[in-house]
């Protein structure tokens, strides 16, 4: 289910001395089944633009339509649309409260009116989808670790049945192991139960990771969209609004500055490991001069590519965009 | 040999859950911070981490074995004080801790509490906002301020208590990636230029990777304690305790799997760069 935001604008407290520009002309489409990455430093828009996504938030100005409901119509169903958005805030933890996690998420699909034999499968579906299993249903939310609790939290939006599932910063204070653990679950959610996932995140691994499209919000305004790809080839610009790029994007510029000719538009150690063998050599034992000459030969003796290989040329080597 | 600052000897701590239930939160802890140290505290959820860190200033106190401030043990009561002056606090959420309508009364909180005369007060709020790079905001109202802002006040405001060492439990957990890589360096600046002890808990390895040696908690345990560039070559190991090694780490990894010959520590981007320039 698409989203379409037309140059929103959102004002909070308009007319009084508190007035908060936090959205300033913001166009931007949500396509139906992909993966959606909003970046932007703290105070850029990114919370208050993904709580219109199911008019939590009303616009000051311009429009936001989810799927065929225009959400400035007042007379439009926001139950419906809430359904069909599901938002996870930031530690989405703190918001459990029932003794079971049974309990926890069937709340949603109860309070939605569904029978019993509808919340149970509902909720057996949902705890699927975040890979926890039957023997969580009668544990206490309270008991589990970090990245369990979290996922409990998701799997009660999902209990929901949504189409988009939004979620704003979900492994902030997690673990490495609770990181992976929720990262892994979400590309499931896009790849193998086809929702459309918008992810909030202050992590641009993740991001160089998962994402098909990245939209870079600053100071309320929308400054990028594009493929992870193209976005992180705006180093620069990544770096004035204070978010950097994946650090093994940065190895490479760092290679790039001492002269050596590689592609600095690479997003995983993978492909890092890979762009290092081309421009060095299997062994990695290419001297040091012949590298670092534009026109010098490879080590396995072909023609040198580095020199005329501008960023984005060619294909990369861990292949598409996306994951 | 001079008394480390902060040493901790077969640490144990049960924490009630509920009517009869305990929760051992730490067991058999042994451990000690060096004057001017920096130590990264790094395990899961759960591991244990910010509990270890309340012992440092006494705000938890050893259920089993003991722990010493500049020589002082915490269950001392007639030490609380000295403990807490020795020791200061920065937590994960920069908005629970900020309480004035200005950065700068924010920042004199704690040394009018101490009763200075407004002299002292004035040069130790200018030297700690200082010290963070926070001057210019000296009028500003903390809540209009970014996270990474925000958070450099807070260690400002325990700044101006002139501790000896800064305990910070994931400082940087809420921020985005210029107010983590801002609070990450006033922090290190303030180890080697101030020689202010750092004890700093975080989920991020590549901070870790910063510090002089690595605590490393797994189930209330200490498993390893050892400098980044020896822990962080221990990629089974930490993967075992739910960590992992940073991404610069894992590159260097890969390549030396080929047969590379990368020599040296490789952490940062830097030093790969630096160890592909060098052969």
């Amino acid at each position: 289910m698409p989203i379409w935001v037309e140059d929103l604008t959102h004002i909070y407290l308009p007319g009084t001395p508190m007035e908060v520009v936090a959205l300033e002309g913001v166009s931007l489409e949500v396509r139906d089944g992909e993966f959606l990455a909003i970046i932007g430093p703290t105070g850029s828009g990114k919370s208050t633009l993904i709580q219109h996504f199911n008019g939590l938030l009303r616009p000051t100005r311009g429009r936001v339509v989810v799927g065929d409901l225009d959400l400035s119509d007042r007379r439009v169903n926001l139950r419906r649309v809430r359904q069909q958005v599901g938002l996870v805030f930031q530690y989405p933890e703190q918001q459990l409260f029932e003794e079971t996690v049974l309990a926890d998420v069937a709340f949603g699909p109860r309070n939605l009116g569904y029978p019993p034999e509808e919340v149970d499968r509902r909720v057996e579906q949902a705890l699927e989808m975040v890979g926890l299993g039957r023997e969580m249903l009668e544990r206490s939310p309270f008991e589990l670790s970090g990245g369990e609790t979290r996922r409990v939290a998701i799997a009660g939006v999902l209990a929901m049945g949504p189409r988009v599932l939004v979620l704003d910063e979900p492994t902030a204070g997690l673990d490495p192991r609770g990181r992976q653990e929720i990262l892994s679950r979400i590309r499931a959610l896009h790849a193998d139960y086809g929702l459309t996932v918008v992810l909030v995140t202050h992590q641009m691994e993740d991001v160089a990771r998962l994402a098909q499209r990245v939209a870079v919000l600053d100071r309320g305004r929308l400054l990028m969209v594009g493929s992870p790809r193209e976005v992180f080839a705006q180093a620069e610009m990544l770096d004035r609004v204070g978010l950097g790029t994946p650090v093994v994007t940065r190895v490479m510029r760092l290679l790039q500055e001492r002269g050596w000719q590689v592609r600095t538009d690479v997003l995983t150690e993978e492909e890092a490991e890979a762009e290092l063998v081309r421009v060095f050599g299997e062994n990695g034992r290419l001297p040091l001069r012949d590298a670092r000459l534009p026109g010098g030969t490879r080590a396995d003796g072909g023609p040198a590519s580095g020199g005329t290989r501008g960023p984005g040329g060619g294909c990369p080597p861990g292949g598409g965009d996306g994951p | 040999m001079r008394e480390p600052l902060i040493r901790v000897a077969g640490l144990g701590h049960r924490y009630r859950a509920g009517e009869n239930r305990e929760v051992e939160a730490l067991r058999g802890v042994d451990l000690e911070v060096g004057r001017g140290e920096f130590l990264a505290v790094i395990g899961e959820n759960g591991s244990g981490k910010s509990t270890l860190a309340k012992h440092f200033n006494a705000l938890l106190l050893p259920t089993e074995g003991e722990v010493w401030v500049d020589g002082m043990n915490t269950r001392d009561p007639a030490c609380l004080w000295e403990i807490r002056r020795r020791v200061g606090m920065v937590f994960q959420n920069p908005d629970n801790q900020l309480v004035a309508t200005t950065v700068e009364e924010d920042v004199a909180f704690g040394p009018e509490n101490l009763g200075l005369p407004p002299g002292e007060i004035r040069a130790r709020v200018d030297g700690a906002l200082a010290a963070v790079g926070m001057s210019a905001f000296a009028r500003h109202a903390p809540h209009l301020l970014s996270g990474g802002q925000k958070q450099r006040v807070a260690i400002a405001g325990v700044l101006a208590m002139r501790p000896a060492c800064l305990v910070l439990d994931e400082p940087t957990a809420m921020l985005d990636p210029v107010g983590r890589r801002d609070v990450l360096a006033t922090v290190l600046r303030l180890n080697r230029e101030e020689k202010i002890t750092v004890v700093y808990v975080t989920h991020f390895m590549d901070e870790a990777a910063r510090a002089d040696r690595v605590a490393v908690l797994h189930r209330g345990r200490l498993v390893a304690l050892e400098p980044p560039a020896t822990l962080f070559a221990r990629a089974p190991d930490l993967r075992r305790w739910g960590l992992d090694v940073p991404a610069v780490a894992e590159l260097a990894w890969r390549l030396r799997r080929r047969g590379w010959q990368l020599d040296g520590t490789v952490l940062a981007p830097e030093d790969l760069v630096a160890a592909l320039g060098a052969r």
